[in-house]
């Protein structure tokens, strides 16, 4: 991706929600996208699937394999979806058809994407079924949704995705909804699926110990901007800048105990602001007069990690 | 909660007998329906006749089970093409949006701010009378209902998860809407339905009571109303029986399709 812009036209004028987006997710990848609500990452993720609301505009290039995601005709990129790129949602209870059942959904992945027919297509199905986990696979086919517990829900939106055995796999906060021992299962499945059938993720979230679990390199937005971008460990470890850093200090330690909560000053900016500077500037205990006037290029700093600050080299 | 169950069974009931005495008058009625009588004419209800007979000595009865083939035929076909015409219309309108959203829906405004009736009379008298404009305009009649209810269903499934979800698969609008989203809407279309039916009913009885709707020798309980009213005093029953029947089927259909409604506001 490449200074991907994504603004929403309205009655009331044009808003930019995700400005200079760029950032590469290689083969066998999981790729973070972390921050705040409101901060764009799921109209970036959307933006890849081509599936933002009429009234958006994009520019810049996604480049997919060779071919420009952004300049694709609705024909082709309906080729992709399902079979190269796929998505997964958060929220499993409505995801899924009420009416049909649950291997049906996994079925009309295949019977769009592949020339299997009939037994064929059951028996992958069933296979797939059970890649993800899934008991007894074959009586499971039959079953509606509303049968299905929150966890195997999402197993089978998971197997919806990789039917086709997609490079790309993009999962919207898919164990938000879920309890915490499912959440783990579900993320060790996914770990496995990068792993054997080589889908790169991109993994969108807003915790962070989920995704330092699972994520091989983490992209931090904030106001529709990408702010930094780093290895999963170099960011844990190596922050480069204040709004990471703000982040890392408000996640509780088992040492914070009994002590207040750190809470970064101030609030994300609404879509309406539009600042020319730097977008983190109002709440940036290390702003300076620069900031607020200009917004900063990405200063690179190492091996794949860039701050977009002025002052990344020299922070602490 | 069983009280709530009593519409459905009320509705049940009225239609299945109405439906098995218009199955049975396919092979068999009494008497054949045109068969006159002059000796018998105007008899009361007795053991050989017993819904009397009119004034040419015809079998009530009979005639009446015959009226029901059209009763039914016309509501089956007039709501079969509204049906159909306004889940398309009213399916397009709300998962499109937009001014094709506007545009439709102004025009259902128009077509239901017309009186029904008054449509129907005008179209017969256009296209002329007979049982197929009869079914035509009744059809036309009853489409903006079906778009209308269609319509809020599709609004409210289209911002649903699992049809992001099937866009994400790559499935065609077309399927989205007819394959995933339709089903879901059923339930209340099939209401909107059976209500069309006693609509359609009573329609064609009134058109048929003007002389408008089905014509001789084709049978019809509203025109047999209209036939009937001159001898109301010398054959009351000649008049009652298909104003009964009339009420009969409106109410089966109305009883029908409260006993759904309630059957889905209780799964909710």
């Amino acid at each position: 991706m490449r200074d991907l812009n994504i603004s929403f036209t309205t009655a009331k004028g044009d808003f930019p929600a995700v400005r200079g987006i760029s950032f590469d997710v290689g083969r066998n990848s999981i790729v973070g996208l972390v921050g705040e609500s409101g901060c764009g990452k799921s109209v970036t993720a959307l933006a890849i699937m081509r599936l933002l609301p009429g009234n958006a505009r994009l520019s810049g290039t996604i480049d997919f394999s060779g071919r420009n995601i952004v300049a694709m005709h609705e024909e082709e990129i309906r080729k992709l979806r399902g079979s190269e790129i796929s998505m997964i949602f958060q929220e499993p209870l409505t995801s899924l058809n009420p009416l049909w059942k649950v291997g049906r959904q996994i079925d009309e992945n295949l019977k769009m994407h592949t020339e299997l027919k009939g037994d064929d297509r059951f028996q992958s199905v069933v296979d797939i079924m059970r890649d993800v986990g899934l008991p007894d696979p074959e009586r499971l086919y039959h079953k509606y949704p509303h049968e299905l517990s929150g966890g195997m829900r999402q197993r089978i939106a998971i197997a919806i995705a990789v039917a086709c055995r997609p490079a790309l796999i993009i999962a919207d906060e898919p164990t938000t909804a879920l309890d915490v021992t499912i959440q783990a299962q579900i993320l060790q499945l996914l770990k496995d699926i990068n792993r054997e059938k080589g889908s790169s993720i991109i993994f969108i979230s807003h915790n962070f110990g989920i995704i330092r679990e699972i994520c091989t390199s983490i992209c931090v937005m904030y106001a529709g901007h990408l702010v930094e971008i780093a290895p999963t460990e170099k960011l844990f470890c190596e922050p480069r800048h204040p709004y990471t850093i703000g982040l890392m200090k408000a996640i509780p330690k088992t040492d914070s105990k009994g002590k207040e909560l750190y809470d970064i000053p101030g609030k994300v900016p609404s879509i309406t602001d539009t600042l020319p500077g730097c977008p983190f500037e109002p709440r940036c205990e290390y702003a300076f007069e620069r900031c607020k006037r200009e917004l900063p290029q990405f200063e690179v700093l190492g091996e794949q990690h860039e701050s977009r600050c002025f002052l990344a080299g020299e922070l602490r | 909660m069983k009280r709530k169950r009593v519409s459905l069974y009320i509705g049940i009931s009225i239609i299945a007998s109405l439906l098995a005495m218009m199955v049975v008058s396919l092979f068999y009625t009494p008497y054949p329906v045109t068969e006159m009588n002059r000796d018998e004419r105007f008899a009361p209800p007795s053991a050989n006749h017993p819904l009397g007979t009119d004034n040419f000595g015809r079998d009530v009865l009979s005639r009446i089970m015959k009226g029901s083939q059209t009763a039914f035929f016309v509501g089956l076909i007039a709501v079969s093409v509204g049906g159909l015409f306004g889940v398309l219309v009213g399916a397009i309108a709300g998962y499109f949006g937009g001014m094709l959203d506007e545009f439709i829906m102004r025009l259902m405004d128009a077509m239901m701010a017309f009186p029904g009736i008054l449509f129907a009379l005008m179209f017969v008298s256009i296209f002329g009378v007979g049982i197929r404009n009869t079914i035509i305009a009744i059809g036309i009649m009853s489409i903006p209902s079906f778009a209308r209810i269609t319509r809020s269903g599709f609004i409210q499934h289209k911002e649903f998860e699992y049809v992001k979800n099937a866009r994400v698969k790559g499935v065609s609008n077309f399927r989205i809407m007819f394959s995933h989203i339709l089903p879901n809407v059923l339930s209340p279309i099939i209401v909107a339905a059976s209500m069309g039916f006693s609509s359609a009913v009573l329609s064609e009885a009134a058109l048929s009571y003007l002389g408008l709707g089905v014509q001789p020798p084709d049978p019809s309980w509203g025109r047999m109303l209209n036939e009937s009213q001159v001898f109301i005093t010398l054959s009351p029953w000649y008049t009652i029986a298909p104003g009964i029947f009339i009420t009969l089927i409106v109410l089966g259909f109305n009883f029908l399709g409260d006993g759904i409604a309630d059957l889905q506001d209780r799964q909710q």
